[in-house]
């Protein structure tokens, strides 16, 4: 009889963690489907017919209706996520190898000063660059705001402290034993930097990377203050659409933006690996 | 390829902490030397420092006839097995082995061979393409070895490389690493805190304590004729005694034990400090009932505390009125004495050693 209850509870317990499981996914992943049900509705005489979920017909109509002006500011998200992106990496690692290997005074201040942009309300950052584009345009002649370089500058602020804090993470726990081993066996401290220290905490990087990524192309604060008619990022002209022309082909450039996100994440798998990602500082991870 | 390495009066501090005091050190071309000592002895630092990781504040390191003291560690050409290995782990081993090979500019059909031939040194050939994690303890460590010896050093260091090894596997290692050391008859400079280890790889031992070389010599210089009390004792197992000298002829004192207790001990070495102490090996010891006068020219009396059997030996653990009790060593076929047992225990004047106190 006691084997009996022991295996009752264990059942009754898979049922429960299968329920939480459940609830979870479908926590997660409801807004998803309803954003690709929706954008799947077929034309209707009045558009408020047109935002039915689950949809009343099947048709790509909408689809054949997202405006230019998105796709180009899609196209200048993703340069510009890259940009960033990019930059956050070549100044993060730098700023995570100083901040976990040197003994500088004040290095308490100075990783607080890494963390800043983090603290600061991404709006606030937004008027911040905008006034020093201003300021910097009345000194030089130049205005950055509602160029690539203004919209970068502001992305790689906000995005730096992910590198900066998935670097030092790895770092932390980097064996600097590996780094003796190279320098013993030959390699000067340069050589060892980068045939040993980089590709180990390359996890770190490509994590950092990765977020910075995130946070650059679904940026709409910083971006909407240094965004220009005609150059405008993806979120900031969504936000735009919402606002003015609210139709179902939104839906269907989000569904697009969430596929080609998917396909995205899909190539890191299978070039870095997701493990990776996740857990980053798993040293052995790699390879 | 391989040489002789000199520390010349070399000194280091870290920060306010002296970290070695002022050590010399000779070691032959081709020697298997062993630093000896109990954690934060200088050990580790006195090999980091002929690594150049570390730089001494004074004094000299010599490798062959050339001063390293200011060259920096990757133009010594000094090959080091690591503590945990710290093989690389995102190359295989081919790449790891490869890698000094590589730092120096070898042609690749060279660096193939080597790994090959390498890999048959360290009897683990057909690895080549797997990675660090996929191998056990004992493996990454023949593999550190092959990597430490791939492009010939000068001098191979070895960083208490088998710590982290069960006992077994650690014993036939040091078997291993000697006939290494032994094949390719390379200089090296051995770090562990296990006196056993030490014993069975070295040519010679260095004791070392509070950042400073007690005794250099043979495993059985050292065993045998300790230098100092802390030697005896760091050195093997040993029953230690203060004494006081009353007087000595033909190389044997005479000592007073215990307060009332005279005895008869051999004079191996110089003793200058004041303060004398007396030690006796555990397996130099004979245990016999109380009042049984025998051949020995040494007895005191006690009782039996405890007494624990471990297979090869029988250790008897014989209270004689000193702040710790006797261990002596007996055969473990011997019928054990019951706990409380008056006992005398005996020992030969010649098994004595003078020593001086801490």
């Amino acid at each position: 009889m006691k084997f009996v209850t022991y295996r009752l509870q264990k059942l009754i317990g898979r049922f429960f963690f299968g329920l939480y499981c459940s609830i979870s996914y479908i926590f997660l992943l409801s807004p998803i489907v309803v954003v690709i049900g929706t954008s799947l509705n077929g034309p209707t005489e009045n558009v408020e017919a047109s935002f039915k979920f689950p949809p009343e017909s099947l048709s790509l109509y909408w689809y054949t209706q997202i405006p230019e002006g998105q796709i180009d500011a899609l196209l200048l998200s993703f340069v510009l996520a890259i940009v960033a992106s990019l930059c956050a990496c070549l100044l993060g690692v730098p700023a995570a190898l100083g901040l976990v290997r040197s003994n500088v005074p004040g290095k308490a201040l100075i990783s607080a000063i890494f963390r800043a942009p983090l603290q600061i309300p991404a709006i606030v950052t937004g008027i911040a660059f905008l006034q020093l584009f201003y300021w910097i345009g009345d000194l030089t002649g130049f205005y950055w705001q509602g160029s690539l370089i203004g919209l970068a500058l502001g992305h790689i602020f906000i995005a730096t402290p992910y590198v900066v804090g998935t670097v030092t993470a790895i770092l932390q726990r980097f064996d600097t034993r590996l780094e003796e081993a190279a320098v013993i066996h030959g390699a000067s401290p340069r050589r060892a930097f980068f045939r040993v220290t980089l590709p180990v905490i390359m996890p770190g990087v490509y994590a950092g990377a990765l977020y910075a990524f995130m946070v650059s192309f679904s940026d709409v604060p910083v971006a909407i203050f240094l965004s220009a008619p005609g150059f405008v990022t993806y979120p900031v002209e969504i936000f735009f659409a919402l606002e003015n022309d609210f139709e179902p082909s939104l839906m269907a450039s989000a569904t697009l933006v969430i596929i080609i996100c998917l396909l995205l994440l899909l190539l890191v798998q299978k070039v870095i690996g997701l493990d990776a990602l996740l857990k980053v500082g798993g040293s052995r991870g790699v390879g | 390829m391989s040489q002789r390495v000199a520390l010349r009066n070399v000194t280091k501090r870290f920060g306010s902490v002296v970290a070695l005091k002022t050590i010399s050190l000779d070691i032959e071309e081709g020697e298997f030397i062993t630093l000896l000592g109990p954690s934060g002895c200088g050990k580790t630092t006195t090999l980091r420092l002929i690594a150049g990781f570390n730089d001494p504040d004074q004094g000299q390191i010599l490798l062959g006839d050339q001063d390293i003291t200011n060259l920096p560690p990757q133009k010594r050409e000094i090959g080091m097995v690591f503590q945990d290995y710290a093989l690389f782990p995102h190359l295989t081993i081919k790449e790891n082995i490869a890698f000094p090979l590589r730092e120096r500019r070898t042609p690749k059909e060279k660096i193939n061979d080597r790994v090959v031939e390498l890999l048959e040194l360290v009897r683990l050939p057909g690895v080549e393409e797997r990675y660090p994690s996929e191998l056990s303890g004992g493996q990454a460590q023949r593999i550190s070895v092959a990597r430490a010896v791939a492009y010939p050093p000068r001098v191979l260091l070895m960083d208490e490389p088998l710590g982290a090894l069960d006992l077994k596997l650690r014993e036939a290692m040091q078997l291993e690493l000697r006939r290494i050391q032994q094949e390719l008859q390379i200089t090296t400079v051995f770090v562990t805190h296990d006196q056993t280890e030490a014993m069975n790889m070295s040519d010679r031992i260095a004791v070392m304590r509070n950042g400073e070389i007690e005794q250099v010599g043979t495993a059985r210089d050292i065993y045998n004729f300790p230098q100092s009390s802390f030697v005896a004792d760091f050195v093997g197992r040993i029953n230690l005694l203060d004494a006081e000298l009353l007087g000595e002829s033909e190389g044997i004192a005479e000592l007073r034990i215990l307060n009332d207790v005279n005895i008869r001990a051999k004079i191996a070495t110089e003793v200058q400090s004041k303060s004398l102490c007396v030690g006796i090996r555990p397996e130099k010891l004979a245990i016999g009932r109380s009042g049984h006068k025998d051949r020995y020219d040494n007895q005191i009396p006690g009782k039996v505390i405890s007494s624990t059997f471990s297979g090869n030996l029988l250790d008897i653990f014989v209270d004689v009125g000193a702040d710790k009790p006797f261990l002596v060593e007996q055969r473990p076929d011997q019928v054990p004495l019951e706990i409380n047992t008056p006992v005398d225990v005996c020992w030969n004047a010649q098994d004595a050693l003078v020593l001086s106190a801490e």
